[in-house]
């Protein structure tokens, strides 16, 4: 499954690190991140990974506690971006509060209706989120299921979680928002932090099924720019959006989704054989600005 | 979510036109057609367009071209608010005070004469199915679909806005006959401008500038950040229980993303027509000159930031947090 479905629970420990890296071509990148808690470096998506951030998986209905130790040296925090929270645990600097540098706290909420949501830091968020502080929320039905995506909702056998991320490299040696921040000119694409031949065959990305099979795919739009989604002209449903059920499933051979949402998609091949799925980034007038591919192997 | 939509695989798309009874929309195609209801009077709006700079919070200054009430008139944040019931028979006068041609557009519903530089005129229509409407110019450079309808602004705007609301012949809060329901209403239109290019969309004489239009400042109903919540109109604001509808609006060229902190809204239209695929959604798609109607119901009490998710909006010239952030205020 992808490496989702090991951390369903009510209780998650994220921690920040200013120490992360990604490397394109010859040049390092400085990740700012979210680790699961616990000592050591810490290392963020399924443990492999500095970009994106650590998952973490609620159960519907119960009372979630969230310990954050802010474990660098400046203010952020967790905003949990479509879970609705209340004031206090809303995690913005100017209307709840900051977590001063090495501070903790414990962010406490009801997990909301099953379903794909987001979490990302809310402290100087057009260079926090773009330098990486970003990662989902994947709420399970109230039975802590991992098959079944909400009460009566659709049942899979495989499922995979997509984070559709742009880079702009020229931000990552920023610390802070300024006129250097005006404008992101994305010239790194990417799935799960990955691109080219890595994205194709990354085991947490990559959608592995059976003829007859569903594949469960979460996809979540953590850049700035719109994106195109497509499966090599297969049609596949879109059975939801931010957390809830859409009013009419929809059969499509693609969509375009905007910064910040969330789609979930049923993939029910037909045929054995390998094709791409594929992501296309685009500018304001649906030109193609780059694009990565993942495979599906049936 | 937009898409290439092959079918619905479930239940029957409801168009607008079948919700509403025949009213059409377009130009003058809508008149007498609400035979129910007595025949309301007239409206005429008076504006004038010109010159106008807005100061942002770390004390940029930039010209913007912007229409106003010529005598007294709604306003959301600095800019008009026009409504009238739908159907109804509606007249519009323009006093161009700026140096160079106007000519208005109401999209996909009139496009008013063309006036040179300090020319008045006047303009009326039949005001279209109930909802929401954008007001802006057509300018050379924005492809319409037919000469009115679907555009594309291949051209950035220079501020040219207002929003028109179409209410519906119910007489009630409601986004159309028998639609949505709501207690309170707030507008909310996008824009952007690029500083490179503000000295030459407020003088289309001037050659164009090097740069391409990449937007570096925004507002929402004329305002930005901080001035944007301290202004009431700008504020969806209501008591717990409360359904209130917020109307979302694009004359910006960039292609947006509204995030809700805090509530899901509940789509009830996208550029006039009722949706019937998304449901409950915590961020919205507001295409450049598209509509959006949502529908928060107030469920907790608090101050919840409303924001684009492509956050350079929510900067002025890249520093945050300026621009178009807004709150949501429940008591
Ligand atoms: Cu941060
Ligand atoms: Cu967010």
């Amino acid at each position: 499954m992808a490496g989702l479905g090991n951390n369903v629970g009510t209780s998650f420990d994220l921690r920040s690190r200013p120490n992360g890296t990604l490397t394109v071509g010859s040049q390092n990148l400085e990740i700012w991140y979210f680790a699961e808690g616990g000592m050591g470096p810490g290392i963020g998506f399924m443990g492999d990974r500095y970009l994106p951030s650590a998952h973490i998986e609620p159960i519907e209905g119960q009372v979630i506690t969230l310990n954050f130790d802010n474990m660098s040296p400046m203010e952020h925090t967790i905003h949990l971006h479509g879970l609705d929270v209340d004031q206090a645990n809303d995690g913005v600097p100017s209307t709840s509060f900051a977590v001063p540098p090495m501070g903790s706290t414990t962010y406490t909420f009801t997990a909301p209706h099953a379903g794909t949501y987001h979490y990302h830091c809310h402290v100087d968020t057009v260079l926090h989120y773009a330098k990486g502080m970003y990662g989902a929320v994947i709420v399970r039905p109230p039975s802590g299921s991992t098959s079944e995506a909400w009460t009566g909702g659709p049942t899979f056998d495989e499922e995979v979680v997509w984070h559709l991320s742009t880079l702009d490299t020229s931000w990552h040696s920023l610390d802070a928002s300024s006129a250097q921040t005006a404008r992101f000119h994305p010239d790194v694409f990417l799935i799960n932090g990955k691109k080219g031949a890595a994205a194709k065959q990354d085991t947490y990305t990559k959608v592995v099924v059976g003829v007859g099979q569903t594949a469960y795919v979460r996809i979540l739009n953590t850049s700035y720019n719109w994106a195109r989604v497509s499966l090599d002209g297969m049609p596949f449903q879109v059975v939801a959006s931010d957390g809830r059920p859409l009013q009419t499933p929809v059969k499509v051979r693609s969509f375009e989704l905007g910064p910040g949402e969330r789609y979930d998609i049923l993939v029910q091949p037909t045929s054995t054989g390998t094709s791409l799925a594929r992501i296309d980034y685009l500018d304001d007038f649906g030109q193609v600005l780059g694009s990565v591919a993942t495979r599906i192997v049936v | 979510m937009t898409q290439d939509r092959i079918s619905p695989t479930r239940g029957v798309l409801a168009t607008r036109r079948g919700l509403i009874g025949g009213l059409v929309g377009g130009l003058g195609a809508a008149a007498g057609v609400s035979s129910l209801h007595a025949a309301p009077a007239p409206s005429t709006w008076s504006l004038r367009a010109l010159p106008r700079t807005y100061t942002f919070a770390l004390g940029d200054t930039l010209t913007y071209s912007r229409l106003e009430h010529i005598a007294g008139g709604s306003l959301i944040g600095s800019l008009p608010l026009l409504e009238a019931t739908e159907g109804q028979s509606v007249q519009l006068d323009i006093d161009n005070q700026l140096t160079g041609p106007l000519r208005l557009e109401v999209i996909g519903v009139a496009l008013g004469p063309a006036l040179r530089g300090g020319q008045s005129g006047s303009f009326t229509f039949t005001m279209p199915p109930a909802g929401t409407y954008l007001v802006t110019e057509a300018r050379r450079g924005i492809a319409s679909a037919g000469g009115l309808g679907a555009a594309v602004a291949t051209h950035p705007s220079r501020g040219i806005a207002a929003v028109l609301i179409s209410r519906p012949s119910s007489g009630l809060n409601e986004l159309w006959n028998g639609g949505p329901a709501f207690d309170r209403e707030t507008v909310l239109l996008y824009e952007d401008t690029d500083d490179r290019w503000n000295a030459v969309l407020a003088d289309p004489t001037l050659p164009p500038p090097q740069a391409p239009y990449e937007p570096n400042f925004f507002t929402v109903n004329g305002l930005a950040y901080p001035d944007l919540p301290a202004d009431p109109t700008c504020v969806p604001a209501g008591q717990v229980g409360e359904r209130i509808l917020i109307r979302l609006a694009n004359l910006g060229r960039m292609r947006q993303s509204i995030h809700f902190h805090g509530f899901h809204v509940d789509v009830a239209a996208r550029n006039n027509q009722p949706e019937a695929i998304l449901g409950q959604k915590d961020t919205v798609g507001l295409p450049s000159r598209g509509t959006v109607d949502v529908i928060l119901t107030a469920n907790q009490v608090g101050v919840y930031p409303l924001h684009p998710h492509s956050l350079t909006a929510v900067t002025a010239n890249g520093y945050y947090p300026f621009g178009q952030l807004t709150v949501i205020n429940i008591t």
